[in-house]
């Protein structure tokens, strides 16, 4: 049981990671398309420290990172990643306590578990407004996937150094 | 020594006499230098010729220094003014850009009278940020007069999307082929009305439909759609962009066309936002 300082320190950490792989984002992937598509960090950001913290905690904390990022993406809802990342991140928090122990191939796995529910809600939404597009929508999300699989590695180092930090008492 | 000179000083004196007439002599007689002037210097002439080399060589390397420091002054002052011109060329070629683009814009004020007056430019500062959405990010928001709605067109007057967003000093456009565009249009030739809308699948194509035409459309490729102005929320005539296809739908009782847009979003800098417009009837 962590103090309630050191819980701050925690997600003050994880909120810093954040806000600099978002920074890396905007800063460098957004300027150049891989395959069609620009590489999409934003899933990886809720999926991976969820898998690390634990469904209550990985979940709140993907629910701050939708929030995030509905304040500076367009999506085909307001509240699209507000709605959409807290289930990525339960679901990861989920599949790293039963089946995967956190770490490179946890990552994976959640990372493609909430890019799969991304693009699932956004072809539901687009179906529900008379423009299906299942298959389009199917092949845009494994591209993203594809292109941004490679940045789990880096973005599962840093957080789990923060994660390290955080419970090194444990 | 003194005995010597007061012994023989005589003959020495004699002797050096005897030499120094014979010198003279032989100097008149001779065409060459005198057997001593000559020996002289011919053992001085190795010592001079190397006194001068060195003289030389250290002349060289003085003048060389010297032209160096020139040459590297001049230089430096040659880069100076290449970057300067370098600069001033590059100015220029913008200059010259914003001409183009303005000219043409007077163009489209002095042919389109109903959008006279109002147009904001801005600078696009974001192309797409998702992939699942096509927008362009603008450096001018509210504190400019713009508005969400408002249409956004280029110098040309092709018409590039509607304002989604707006922030203080930012707009965020969606373009043409984004699935939540929707615009009344109107093929130029024959008058036909239609829908143009964004579709997800033609989306990474950078195309359009253009929906609900008539089963029997008689649509040409390449022929030019424009904004047809009904119900008042965007000027008429911008244009769109134009025919590539014609498809039957689903139900076979209408028609859909692939549009291909005007501008490229890709290479765009610049737009002009539509602040206000005057209803053409």
């Amino acid at each position: 049981m962590l103090a309630r300082n050191e819980t701050i320190l925690k997600w003050v950490l994880y909120a810093a990671a954040t806000v600099l792989c978002l920074a890396v984002q905007e800063m460098f992937f957004q300027r150049f398309t891989l395959w069609g598509v620009i590489p999409f960090v934003y899933p990886l950001l809720a999926a991976i420290p969820a898998a690390y913290e634990g469904p209550v905690p990985g979940t709140m904390f993907a629910l701050a990172v939708g929030v995030a990022c509905d304040l500076i993406l367009p999506g085909p809802l307001p509240c699209f990643y507000t709605l959409v990342f807290p289930v990525a991140g339960l679901c990861a928090a989920l599949l790293a306590q039963s089946w995967l122990p956190a770490g490179f191939l946890c990552s994976l796995a959640v990372t493609a578990a909430a890019f799969f529910l991304t693009g699932c809600l956004t072809a539901l939404l687009l179906w529900l407004r008379g423009n299906s597009a299942w298959g389009a929508s199917a092949f845009l999300t494994l591209r993203e996937f594809c292109v941004t699989a490679p940045l789990t590695v880096p973005a599962t180092v840093l957080y789990r150094a923060v994660y390290r930090r955080a419970h090194r008492d444990d | 020594m003194k005995n010597f000179l007061r012994e023989h000083g005589l003959w020495v004196l004699f002797a050096a006499a005897v030499i120094a007439v014979a010198l003279a002599v032989m100097s008149v007689l001779s065409y060459t230098s005198s057997p001593l002037v000559n020996a002289a210097n011919t053992i001085a002439a190795p010592f001079r010729a190397a006194y001068t080399a060195v003289a030389t060589w250290f002349n060289d390397k003085q003048n060389y220094y010297r032209d160096t420091t020139a040459l590297e002054e001049e230089n430096a002052a040659l880069r100076r003014q290449l970057a300067e011109m370098e600069d001033a060329i590059r100015q220029a070629e913008t200059d010259s850009a914003e001409n183009a683009r303005l000219r043409e814009l007077l163009n489209l004020r002095e042919q389109r009278r109903d959008i006279t007056g109002d147009l904001e430019a801005a600078l696009i500062t974001e192309h797409a940020v998702s992939n699942w959405t096509s927008t362009l990010t603008l450096n001018k928001g509210s504190q400019h007069g713009v508005e969400a709605g408002d249409c956004v067109i280029d110098e040309t007057g092709a018409i590039v999307g509607t304002i989604c967003e707006v922030g203080l000093n930012w707009s965020r456009v969606l373009t043409l082929v984004d699935t939540d565009t929707s615009l009344g249009a109107q093929v130029f030739r024959t008058d036909e009305l239609g829908l143009a809308q964004g579709d997800f699948s033609l989306m990474e194509q950078g195309r359009l439909r253009l929906d609900y035409l008539p089963a029997d459309c008689q649509l040409l490729s390449g022929d030019l759609v424009v904004t047809s102005g009904l119900g008042g929320f965007y000027p008429s005539g911008l244009v769109i962009g134009s025919v590539e296809e014609v498809r039957l739908d689903d139900s076979g009782a209408a028609s859909y066309a692939i549009l291909a847009p005007k501008v490229n979003f890709d290479q765009l800098a610049e737009v002009f936002i539509i602040k206000s417009f005057d209803i053409v009837t």
